[in-house]
């Protein structure tokens, strides 16, 4: 029998009973269309967060507070380390760096008359804005002499304006109440072209002080940023700025320090491998969904050859051999899952480029899930065709010919 | 050499390590080419037991088979669908035409469990299902024929791959009247074009048309009639 014969006639059988095919076929379009999509989204976002921050340049050194541990997670106990002081004292003693950005960060809910809304708020200096390429959409950035007032005021990012003031207005010298303060709006920065999970147009940016003293009442940074002179000039840099900071701290081991610096291949490292990681999870579980699926699969294939028994009895006795009827059922079990999971490929895609759009991500999808994929269908076809097409496959043709 | 050759063939089903019954007790006969012979005998007899191994559906526990020179008795499943692929055309009481399946594709199942190529089993298929009057139904369903239709078309499915023998199991027991002469006179023609041909039936009517008459009774063979007289 050839292959094309094959297909067509268990396609035949299947379209048989409509509606139990396609409940079947369900299953594994959710499974294949879950795991697409949750892949698809997880590179999406991992692509728009590297690309963030390759985009800030490679000159950038990040300072971090907190003791690095094995395998670069940061212990979550020794937080509080690294302070105003210690960049003053990197800035003027180390030639190298061109430009501090300290920074904290915290979360407050803004209230701008009857609106509000959910903001990450940065404490920044002026030099925040040169090392990040921040540009202005009106007003003006923070600038020193605010830090040093410790100043009442807050430069928006274009989404809060839109969620505060409504889009297209321009707050600037309005009001906005966050943490009991009330605050000028002095600014409004240009949009990046925010992405999901880590939004740079829904920042508010304070004064540094500001933050330090009237929100979150704390002397610490939560990063420090270092512009660098040169590119060539990184790796000594790096090394200058450690032996500083633990000079500063009073440590001599290097591995007991309770800062970490990190570059920005460090940077995109740890932050392919947690996405990464994440992204996987997800997959996997999509992929017990999958599983659900072929066992549904198995289901119906049994309920088939119980069905069917004397069919199988007359073409064993037409001349069909354990062979011809094992092919039979894998093709029907098969051409289910292969069928289900390119409607299941198409499904994750649509939903994912729904989603991408959403959250404005780039939508990718590679090659390789599409593929992966379809490998899965076909695996699970046959895993779970195969011990009803045994079992067809061994009815003995008497007693399935008198089969009632 | 004839073309059916049965010795001492008993067959014997262990119920459990005990209770045995015995379907078939040391059966003995031979067909000629040709020929066309009804087997008889009250149910229970060993007469579907006797078809089962005649057809190759089944082996016997005991004695040897020989169709068309070629010992059947202690052959693997798949030698044996082979067998029946090659040398056997089965004819059934309830037509075991498959559902949803046109009168055509019916009847081009066993070539292609044969290996015939599809345009000959077309071809083929068209030539038999016409040889049994059925020429405007090809793309008729089971369920849009009457009866006697439908058993046509098994006749024509036996055809298919111009078997040695031609078994026909009860082939009349599902219909009725004029169709019951109608089929038998078909089975006859084929007979007398050639075709060695086997009848089980309890029906004495059916078992007239045939030459020979073979009788069981409580698994044993009793008699063996050519044109009524015992041979």
């Amino acid at each position: 029998m050839e292959p094309r014969e094959i297909i067509s006639e268990s396609a035949a059988t299947l379209t048989v009973n409509k509606i139990r095919t396609g409940l079947a076929m369900l299953g594994v379009v959710i499974g294949i269309g879950s795991v697409i999509a949750l892949m698809s989204l997880g590179q999406a976002s991992q692509k728009s967060i590297t690309d963030r921050i390759t985009s800030l340049g490679a000159n950038l050194l990040t300072v971090r507070p907190g003791a690095m541990q094995s395998g670069g997670i940061r212990s979550a106990s020794a937080r509080d380390t690294l302070t105003l002081e210690d960049a003053e004292a990197i800035l003027t003693s180390i030639d190298a760096v061109e430009a501090i950005a300290p920074l904290v960060n915290g979360n407050a809910q803004l209230v701008a008359k009857r609106n509000n809304t959910n903001a990450t708020v940065y404490g920044v200096t002026d030099d925040y804005q040169t090392v990040n390429n921040v540009t202005m959409a009106s007003g003006t950035f923070v600038t020193d002499r605010h830090n040093t007032a410790i100043s009442r005021v807050v430069v928006l990012g274009p989404d809060l304006v839109t969620d505060l003031f409504g889009e297209g207005t321009d707050p600037v010298g309005q009001n906005v109440r966050f943490n009991g303060q009330t605050m000028q709006v002095i600014g409004v920065t240009a949009s990046r072209g925010g992405s999901g999970f880590n939004n740079q147009d829904s920042v508010a940016f304070v004064p540094l002080k500001t933050a330090q003293a009237l929100l979150f009442g704390q002397n610490y940074l939560s990063s420090l940023g270092l512009k660098i002179s040169d590119e060539t000039l990184m790796t000594e840099a790096e090394t200058q700025v450690e032996r500083l900071l633990l000079a500063r701290h009073q440590m001599t081991n290097p591995d007991e320090a309770d800062f970490m610096i990190m570059n920005q291949e460090d940077l995109l490292a740890t932050v392919t491998e947690t996405t990464g990681t994440f992204t996987t999870l997800l997959a996997g579980i999509a992929a017990i969904s999958l599983v659900v699926g072929g066992i549904g699969i198995m289901n119906i294939m049994l309920v088939t050859v119980t069905e069917r028994t004397r069919e199988i009895g007359l073409r064993k006795a037409l001349g069909a051999k354990k062979k011809v009827i094992i092919q039979q059922f894998l093709t029907e079990a098969t051409l289910i899952t292969v069928i289900g999971g390119v409607v299941g490929v198409r499904g994750g895609m649509g939903v994912s480029l729904v989603i991408a759009q959403l959250m404005s991500l780039a939508f990718t999808i590679n090659s390789m899930s599409i593929l992966l994929a379809f490998g899965v269908s076909v695996a699970i076809g046959i895993i779970f065709g195969w011990y009803p097409a045994k079992k067809a496959a061994n009815l003995q043709p008497i007693e399935a010919l008198r089969y009632e | 050499m004839s073309l059916i050759e049965v010795k001492a063939v008993s067959k014997i089903y262990r119920v459990s390590d005990e209770v045995e019954t015995v379907a078939l007790d040391q059966v003995t006969f031979s067909v000629e080419k040709g020929e066309f012979l009804a087997i008889v005998g009250p149910s229970g007899s060993g007469k579907s037991t006797l078809m089962h191994i005649l057809g190759a559906l089944d082996v016997p526990t005991s004695g040897s088979y020989r169709l068309d020179d070629q010992e059947v008795g202690d052959l693997d499943e798949d030698t044996l669908a082979e067998i029946r692929n090659q040398k056997i055309g089965f004819v059934f009481q309830a037509y075991n035409l498959l559902p949803r399946t046109s009168a055509l594709k019916n009847v081009m199942m066993p070539m292609i469990y044969g290996g015939i190529k599809v345009k000959e089993r077309e071809k083929r298929a068209k030539q038999l299902l016409s040889q049994v009057g059925l020429a405007d139904k090809l793309n008729h369903w089971p369920n849009m024929l009457s009866g006697g239709q439908q058993q046509r078309v098994a006749i024509a499915r036996a055809l298919a791959m111009t078997p040695a023998i031609i078994l026909a199991d009860e082939p009349t027991g599902n219909i009725s009247g004029q169709q019951v002469t109608e089929i038998m006179d078909r089975l006859n023609q084929l007979n007398q074009a050639g075709h060695t041909l086997l009848i089980i039936t309890h029906d004495q009517e059916v078992a007239g048309y045939a030459k020979r008459t073979l009788t069981l009774k409580d698994s044993r063979l009793v008699a063996d009639n050519v044109n009524g007289r015992q041979r």
